[in-house]
């Protein structure tokens, strides 16, 4: 028995050691081969794309890379280029990834899907995308998809910015439209949704150089499009008072354009939000309170409203906040004290809405609010605002904070 | 030799009689290709593990049998894998992760413990085909009837009216188990073992390898915890050599 011991631990090192060896040796004939199948399987979507193709030689690429580029690969006999993607969109943990072709004037000759995890089919998504350049004019989000189809446009993007850097493909011209719609979020960021998208609704104004007139849904602003000399700008106004002037290559000309701007500020009827969103604050101040409404310059956030008050302790601003949380605007109102303190906080209705999560969440909402009263911009953080659970609305919360703080600074600035 | 081969095609056949390797069996049956690919791959595996562990018998130590048979299996799968994927990658690909999973596979490990750690090498080389065989046959026939009826198709050949009047269920688990169980009872009876007959050792197909009808089961027992390696009871007898 003894002597069993010793012999059966060199019987099993012994096997495991052969087998090991065999392995290394079987590994050695293989490996090679099934890299090659590898990389043939990633090549054959190349030609799927660029069925024309001659053969594709991997272009080097310098500089700053866009994340969801993972290769870019030229037709040597030079009809374009095919581009391998990878990303992910918020709503699934497995990466999405295609192949881009696209020929040399510019327009995307196929797309192929690699891999495509997410449960809600794509349908054809993808192919709507042959035949555009690349200001992508012609193609929209998917709805029922929109994180995966957001995360899909902004790879293709990636993907000609790629390729016209390197000078390989024509860039296309984008049009007035597309210009303007890719300033809005720029100039009203504070009618963003969560996804990232402006939530603008169409609105008739008296004035003949308006081409176009936007109210922000959630009641922070509005953006006009107007026409001046032939010329076209975008103004982006406020309900806090706020307005700035651009034109079509996204200068700020608001300087030059005084006359315009304030014409600009006189189309929406701010008053009306004003005193709807006063409801709102007075029912987080004591009773008595007085409210007076004030503005903030440059302040194009989720901040709908601002009053100065007075006949309330430890109460000189109140604040009307509307940020999207996961579908709807919710109506939020900060005050603060002259130090720029939280003070009190007040949601319209509840906080969370059920009806919008798969779960029935609660949330304690007095002990979240508690949270929030004492902070400053110095002491607010996104964990304190975070609502485990319901992580958009949470976001939404802390999204108003910052533009709380931030308009605050506006206001003691004046 | 012949009979010992014949014994694991329907007799003894791994899969519909002694029912084992059941989770690959469900799992790859839903189409042909898939079944045969598996079935190629399980024997490749049973005979080179046979193989080896026959001709160690006498080297590995009783106490690491086990560890050493699991090796052996782990090294010839991997194997197989490696070569698979570097050869047929459609299938490799169609097999997953069942492929890696032969390595615990209770045929494989059956064999080597039940009769290659006590048989002759050329012996094992027979029952391993036997039951190779057999295991492909029993995947082959059960792959057919899901193929055939559930897709309407054979070997990925779309078959002319079936094909527009298929069941579905057939190529999902429960059909999986209908087809399983309906093909044991074929085999059954025309095997022509009555059910309730004897449950016990003595029942069992393997029981002659055992020795469980001569009481030498009981006395491999006692060799195991005693005498150890080296030393089976039956240690060059044939299988169904009484």
């Amino acid at each position: 028995m003894k002597r069993e011991g010793p012999k059966s631990i060199a019987v099993l090192t012994g096997i495991c050691l052969v087998v090991a060896v065999l392995l290394a040796a079987v590994n050695y004939v293989t490996a090679p081969i099934i890299a090659k199948s590898a990389q043939s399987g990633a090549e054959a979507s190349l030609y799927v794309v660029l069925p024309n193709a001659a053969g594709f030689e991997e272009e080097a690429l310098t500089g700053e890379i866009p994340e969801a580029v993972t290769g870019v690969y030229r037709d040597t006999g030079g009809s374009g280029y095919a581009v391998t993607l990878s990303t992910i969109s918020s709503y699934s943990a497995s990466p999405m990834t295609f192949t881009l072709g696209v020929s040399t004037d510019g327009k995307i000759t196929g797309v192929e899907m690699t891999n495509y995890a997410e449960s809600k089919d794509f349908g054809d998504y993808p192919s709507s995308y042959v035949g555009q350049d690349s200001t992508l004019s012609g193609v929209d989000l998917y709805a029922g998809v929109t994180y995966s189809s957001q995360a899909f446009k902004a790879a293709v993007e990636d993907a000609f910015s790629v390729l016209v850097e390197l000078g390989g493909v024509a860039q296309g011209n984008k049009t007035d439209e597309q210009i303007i719609e890719e300033l809005q979020p720029q100039l009203l960021p504070g009618a963003l949704n969560r996804a990232g998208a402006p939530q603008l609704k169409e609105m008739t104004v008296s004035d003949a150089s308006v081409r176009q007139a936007l109210q922000a849904e959630n009641d922070v602003g509005y953006i006009y499009v107007m026409e001046e000399s032939d010329e076209i700008y975008v103004i982006a106004v406020s309900t806090t008072g706020g307005a700035v002037c651009v034109d079509l290559e996204g200068t700020d000309v608001t300087a030059q354009h005084t006359d315009l701007v304030q014409r600009a500020m006189e189309l929406g009827d701010t008053d009306a939000i004003h005193e709807k969103n006063k409801t709102a604050a007075a029912r987080a101040l004591p009773e008595g309170a007085e409210l007076t409404p004030i503005s903030a310059k440059d302040q194009f956030g989720t901040v709908s409203s601002i009053y100065a008050v007075s006949g309330a302790e430890n109460a000189a601003y109140a604040m009307v906040c509307t940020p999207y949380g996961y579908r709807e605007p919710m109506k939020l109102v900060f005050v603060l004290n002259s130090g720029g303190e939280i003070t009190g906080f007040r949601a319209s209705g509840e906080l969370i809405q059920n009806s919008e999560y798969y779960s029935n969440y609660t949330l304690d909402q007095s002990a979240y609010i508690a949270g929030l009263i004492g902070l400053t911009k110095n002491t607010a953080s996104e964990d304190i605002t975070l609502i485990s659970g319901a992580t958009m609305t949470g976001d939404g919360v802390w999204a108003a904070l910052q533009d709380v703080f931030l308009a605050f600074d506006g206001l003691t600035a004046e | 030799m012949w009979k010992n081969f014949l014994k694991g095609i329907l007799r003894e056949n791994p899969v519909l009689v002694l029912v084992l390797g059941t989770c690959p069996t469900l799992a790859v049956t839903t189409s042909v290709s898939n079944a045969f690919g598996m079935g190629i791959a399980a024997t490749a595996v049973l005979l080179g593990s046979n193989v080896v562990i026959s001709a160690m018998r006498r080297v590995i130590p009783d106490k690491v049998r086990i560890p050493s048979y699991i090796v052996i299996i782990a090294g010839f799968v991997t194997i197989a894998e490696m070569v698979m994927h570097a050869f047929v990658p459609d299938l490799y690909e169609a097999l997953g992760v069942f492929l890696s999973l032969i390595v615990v596979n209770c045929i494989i490990l059956g064999r080597a413990e039940m009769y290659a750690s006590k048989n002759r090498v050329l012996d094992s080389a027979i029952d391993a085909l036997g039951m190779g065989v057999g295991f492909t046959l029993a995947l082959f026939a059960m792959a057919s009837i899901r193929e055939i009826f559930g897709a309407g198709s054979w070997m990925g050949f779309e078959i002319p009216v079936l094909s527009d009047f298929s069941i579905p269920i057939l190529v999902n688990s429960p059909g999986g188990f209908f087809v399983f169980g309906l093909l044991i009872a074929i085999v059954n009876a025309v095997t022509k073992r009555k059910t309730g007959r004897d449950f016990g050792c003595a029942g069992c197909p393997s029981a002659a390898v055992c020795g469980a009808n001569d009481g030498s089961l009981k006395k491999a027992a006692e060799k195991d915890h005693g005498a150890g390696a080296g030393k089976g009871p039956d240690d060059t007898a044939e299988e169904g050599g009484k």
